[in-house]
């Protein structure tokens, strides 16, 4: 009896030690929820550097306003980009509380087949409570959220499609060359010049013969030069089944047996040849802006859009000029690659749907969203802009967002120093005019194909990246390649896509 | 003769030892010089042991207002002294009863340890079973408890040490006296099994000090709780993510551009490892020395 | 009768004197006991993903079950063996190369008289503070093609024509072999040196009194002495087979797909797989499939161990 007493009083005193040391930190500190009976709205999104110090702030500020206007409070949930796929994922299979979430990296067709995501039409939800948000997006950008005729979820206001085949290089070394770009510009385009890849194979010569000790060119991925630069339509989001004609034709053909694809390969294999590309581009993975910046690299490949010369000269410190080969074209996805959605197991989605609308319609909130407190974080300067507030930069701002692409609506925010005032507009007649995928919509679930998709993803990782970065002879490799995925079951997985993209298309009246 | 062969075997060893230290520790200097030098230089030339330019402002960024690297310390401190001291308490009790001679049900208990480093849950069902079972999300418990409190590897290494060379004799000689088995645990076998202690203590300390793991999967919300590794491991994923998609970075990319992001990596490292380099011959001490049996049986 | 129901008695008595003289020990038993049960076992049942189509609004248990359709991806493809054989080829080798480094060093270091033993100590466990993350780096500012160490200092001193080593398949299986044991010798020689350190002194001044050799006393004291830890260890390795130090194979090739064929684990392969299609079942498929290979296997090889030597198995 002895021995155990001494032993529980030994126990029980280091528990207490440990107690004492930890102190406060053991007890979790629960949101707004816990301090009045009002309904919270928990709304989950990622942000490029995680939790800002100013966001229990930021979030006492938007649920104040939402409280008085529609009796719910806000808790905001701003994880990191790197982790942001696995802790919604975990919270979404562990059934804690998330309302309303953003989509971006955990895939919508994914976060639809998990059943992650709650139909957004079931008893008139977003009717009722979300017509703002019917008025603020254009409906066939509603509609290509659609899955198999369910809303899931809503895009945000942002760049839906993308200026394909685009180059940007630093103006200093075009003026080196003496290459006139400035005459280049049209009354239309003062941002960006259109042209062909004929006059960027020339300009990369040029560059090369000048500046034989800076690389000319590296594509900003293999992945995004391969969706940047050809007009075909990565249809249900893999490269592995595509539209080649995607204006048009409804027809699920190879990429990698296409002559575009040879085309491309071609180019920066050649490229590679004649020395513009780092022997190391397969195996670094500094950013290519950053090695502009560090003055070893003049060219890279990007995405047009408006704003887009301000956005890469920001990036590489100096100035950028931004070449243009292709169309703007709106991929299937483009619209619902990272959309909001409102989770499945939420306890109130009228409440979720209500604070949604709120956040697309309310410029209010969308300026706390995207840039902070007027006076804390930003002020207007006299022309109608805004920049930082004073005694406020880049490295002490407390909510200083990067990721104003993501929210729900950042037209209605104001436009930041360095931006044309007009990039909104600019930013809609882009999305408009552009050329649409036939499939504009289209997802595919491609779950009873999984085991295929992820042998033909392995063949994909073993030759696609070398072939893009020119380290690989196309003549010689694409066979190959072409054999590996045949081998994988490239044909059964083109067939099953092709057949849920024709009853899509039945279904949605196309073709 | 002896004398001779003995020199021979220190010369030999030495020479060995100096040359696996040198591997070691050449990359280790590297790693340093890589983080003191500037930015674009280290895009330039690669990484070099002698750098055209050098430059901390990779540590100016770490140490910049906005991430509290002073704190992470704080937490991480704490957790690893916290974690070391229940690990082993729990370790090493469980050891001793596996140990047990003629312990009732001891070949269960061995299976049971031994099933939990083959099998697991996976992580779905651990973390909710952890957060809604034990509702331990953002707390400093999550930092604590999962996975890293105990395992069936350090149980099993301390149970094969107090297998072995602790002679029955001195136990049973214990226990005629009238030693409670807890007197026998604490005065006895303790103290003659400095070495494995020691040994499992700094398993578990660098397991620890190294886990960014838990922060990472159960802390959301608490910043303030981020340990010195989860925060430098946040630092370094994020930057990675960026740059991998900074097509899409709009107005931001000015501030974000200014990282010095290939330094910052580096610097990241050193400021996660020094600490561990501090303390680390301090611990040394207990298994360098080794133990004298003799002592203990005159 | 009554002398049989007395045994009867005095063997409850006996047993119930065992357990009283054994409840400390139990009770001592216990944290260690309820913490692995709640770390553990508790999340066992979860298992059942692995065979389930999961759905959100179903829940794990309620989802419908799809029997061993998550599993079939493991296996439907000629990427199979590749992986599982690199996945095996290379946890034997580094078991051997793991165990005979680090028994080697903990011999030389226990045996060590001078100054420098615990400067040697602490510097070679230093790479295994730093991440595979970093590491990669550092093995990239050896080995890049452009600015590596070895094509711009060695191979051009040496008058040789730099290698593209990130394409070059042969050099991996020994680069990544390398890379591991330089990364952990001075981690898995700790647990060897404190054994040795445990080991009775006398013996060796009692063979140094009758003429051993120092090789001598390494080869008949010092070595057998470690059996029992090397078994162990070595179970315990046999158990983790099928898996694979993620940073290892992924980010010290710097995921360089020439290099697949011979850099490709089944954990590699299973994350490059489902990093686009999320699917929680398929990777929970994944463990369990590597689970059970373990659990067969250290049941086969514990089995074999206890027939030569009962001590030394694992239980």
């Amino acid at each position: 009896m002895k021995k155990i007493t001494r032993r529980d009083f030994l126990k029980g005193s280091a528990a207490g030690m440990v107690t004492a040391m930890a102190g406060s930190m053991l007890t979790p500190v629960t949101g707004m929820a816990a301090k009045n009976s009002t309904p919270t709205v928990v709304v989950a999104f990622m942000n490029y550097t995680g939790r800002p110090a100013g966001a229990d702030r930021i979030q006492e500020l938007i649920s104040a306003y939402t409280e008085e206007n529609f009796g719910i409070s806000v808790e905001l949930l701003v994880l990191d980009s790197a982790s942001y796929k696995q802790n919604m994922t975990l919270m979404l299979t562990s059934g804690e509380q998330v309302d309303v979430f953003n989509a971006i990296t955990l895939g919508y067709t994914s976060c639809v087949n998990n059943d992650y995501c709650l139909d957004l039409e079931e008893d008139d939800l977003i009717a009722t409570y979300g017509a703002g948000i019917l008025e603020t997006l254009d409906e066939t950008y509603i509609d290509a959220c659609r899955i198999n005729g369910t809303l899931y979820a809503l895009p945000q206001m942002r760049d839906m499609a993308a200026g394909m085949d685009c180059f940007a290089i630093g103006a200093e070394y075009l003026d080196q060359i003496g290459f006139d770009y400035a005459s280049m510009y049209t009354e239309d385009s003062s941002e960006i010049i259109y042209t062909d890849i004929d006059t960027i194979n020339d300009i990369f010569a040029q560059l090369h013969e000048a500046i034989p000790d800076k690389y000319v060119f590296e594509p900003s991925s293999a992945a995004n030069l391969l969706s940047q630069s050809i007009l075909v339509d990565q249809v249900g989001g893999d490269t592995f089944g595509v539209l080649l004609d995607p204006e048009s034709s409804l027809e699920v053909a190879d990429l990698y047996s296409s002559d575009v694809f040879y085309e491309l390969c071609s180019h920066v294999y050649a490229w590679n040849q004649a020395g513009y590309i780092s022997q190391d581009a397969l195996t670094d993975d500094t950013a290519v802006t950053t090695q502009v910046q560090a003055g070893t690299l003049m060219a890279y490949s990007t995405a047009g859009k408006p704003g887009i010369k301000q956005q890469e000269t920001n990036l590489c410190g100096r100035e950028m000029i931004i070449f243009q080969c292709g169309d703007d074209f709106m991929k299937s996805s483009g619209v619902a690659n990272m959309p909001w959605c409102i989770n499945s197991g939420t306890e109130d989605p009228v409440s979720a749907m209500t604070i949604l609308n709120a956040f697309y319609t309310d410029s209010y909130l969308s300026n706390l969203l995207c840039w902070g407190e007027e006076g804390t974080e930003w002020q207007y300067t006299d022309d109608g802009h805004i920049t930082y507030a004073d005694g406020v930069d880049a490295d002490n701002t407390e909510w200083y967002n990067n990721v104003n692409w993501e929210m729900p609506n950042q037209f209605i925010a104001e436009i930041w120093e360095g931006d044309s005032l007009d990039i909104w507009t600019e930013m809609e007649a882009f999305n408009d005019e552009s050329v649409k995928s036939i499939a504009l919509g289209f997802a595919f679930d491609n779950s009873d194909v999984s085991s295929t998709y992820t042998a033909l993803t392995n063949v994909y990782n073993e030759y696609v990246e070398s072939l893009l970065l020119g380290f690989s002879d196309p003549d010689t490799v694409i066979p190959e390649l072409e054999e590996k995925l045949q081998a994988a079951g490239l044909e059964d997985y083109i067939a099953a896509k092709q057949a849920a993209l024709d009853e899509w298309a039945e279904a949605n009246g196309v073709g | 003769m002896r004398t001779s062969e003995e020199k021979r075997f220190q010369l030999i060893g030495n020479i060995v030892m100096i040359i696996l230290s040198a591997t070691a520790l050449l990359p280790m200097l590297l790693l340093v010089i890589s983080s003191f030098t500037d930015n674009d230089t280290l895009v330039q030339n690669g990484y070099s042991f002698f750098p055209a330019k050098l430059s901390i402002a990779a540590y100016t960024y770490i140490f910049s207002s906005g991430n509290s690297v002073i704190q992470a310390y704080g937490v991480s401190i704490v957790l690893t002294v916290v974690g070391t001291t229940c690990s082993l308490v729990i370790t090493t009790l469980l050891a001793y009863a596996l140990a047990k001679k003629g312990l009732p049900g001891k070949g269960f208990l061995n299976f049971y340890v031994v099933f939990t480093m083959l099998f697991n849950g996976g992580l779905v069902p651990t973390y909710i079973n952890y957060t809604n079972t034990f509702n331990i999300k953002n707390t400093f418990w999550a930092l604590l408890v999962p996975s890293l409190l105990a395992n069936g590897f350090n149980i099993m290494l301390m149970k094969s040490y107090f297998v072995s060379p602790i002679p029955d004799e001195i136990e049973e000689a214990a226990f005629i006296d009238g030693a409670s088995e807890f007197t026998v645990f604490s005065k006895i076998v303790i103290p003659l099994s400095k070495p494995i202690v020691a040994t499992i203590g700094l398993f578990a300390g660098i397991a620890y000090w190294n886990d960014w793991q838990n922060g990472y999967i159960y802390l959301t919300t608490r910043t303030d709780l981020y340990s010195i590794q989860n925060l430098l491991n946040r630092m370094i994923q994020n930057i990675q993510f960026l740059t991998q998609n900074s097509t899409s970075v709009g107005n931001s990319s000015v501030a974000l551009s200014t990282i010095p992001s290939v330094s910052v990596r580096m610097a990241m490292a050193v400021v996660g490892v020094i600490p561990i380099v501090v303390v680390y011959p301090f611990i040394q001490n207990n298994f360098v020395k080794g133990i004298t049996l003799g002592g203990v049986k005159g | 009768m009554s002398a049989a129901k007395s045994t009867a008695v005095t063997g409850k008595k006996k047993r119930w004197v065992k357990f009283k003289r054994f409840l400390p020990v139990y009770l001592m038993a216990l944290p260690g006991v309820v913490y692995l049960f709640i770390n553990n076992y508790m999340p066992l049942p979860g298992l059942v993903l692995a065979f389930k189509n999961y759905s959100a609004r179903k829940g794990i248990f309620g989802s419908d079950w799809v029997g061993l359709e998550n599993f079939k991806y493991l296996f439907s493809t000629s990427d199979a063996f590749i992986i599982t054989r690199n996945t095996i080829c290379y946890n034997v080798a580094f078991i051997v190369v793991n165990l005979v480094c680090a028994v080697a060093v903990a011999i030389i270091l226990s045996e060590m008289t001078g100054k420098g033993k615990k400067f040697y100590q602490s510097a070679i466990l230093l790479p295994y503070l730093i991440s595979y993350v970093i590491i990669s780096y550092l093995v990239f500012a050896f080995l890049s093609t452009e600015n590596g160490f070895i094509n711009n200092t060695i191979l051009k001193a040496l008058g040789i024509e730099s290698i593209s080593w990130y394409t070059e398949k042969k050099y991996w299986p020994f680069i990544l072999v390398f890379v591991n044991t330089w990364r952990c010798v001075g981690y898995n020689c700790i647990i060897y040196l404190s054994t040795i350190l445990g080991l009775h002194r006398p013996y060796y001044e009692a063979a140094a009194i009758d003429g051993a050799t120092k090789w001598q006393q390494i080869t008949k004291i010092t070595i057998p002495m470690l059996r029992p830890t090397m078994i162990m260890l070595t179970l315990m390795a046999v158990g983790r087979i099928f898996y694979s130090d993620f940073g290892l194979f992924y980010q010290v090739p710097r995921n360089s797909g020439t290099l697949l064929s011979v850099t490709n684990t089944i954990d590699t392969y299973v994350y490059r797989g489902l990093l686009e299609l999320g699917d929680i079942s398929m990777s929970a498929a994944a463990g369990v499939y590597q689970s059970l290979v373990g659990f067969v296997l250290v049941l086969g090889a514990n089995t074999l161990v206890r027939k030569i030597d009962k001590d030394s198995a694992l239980f």
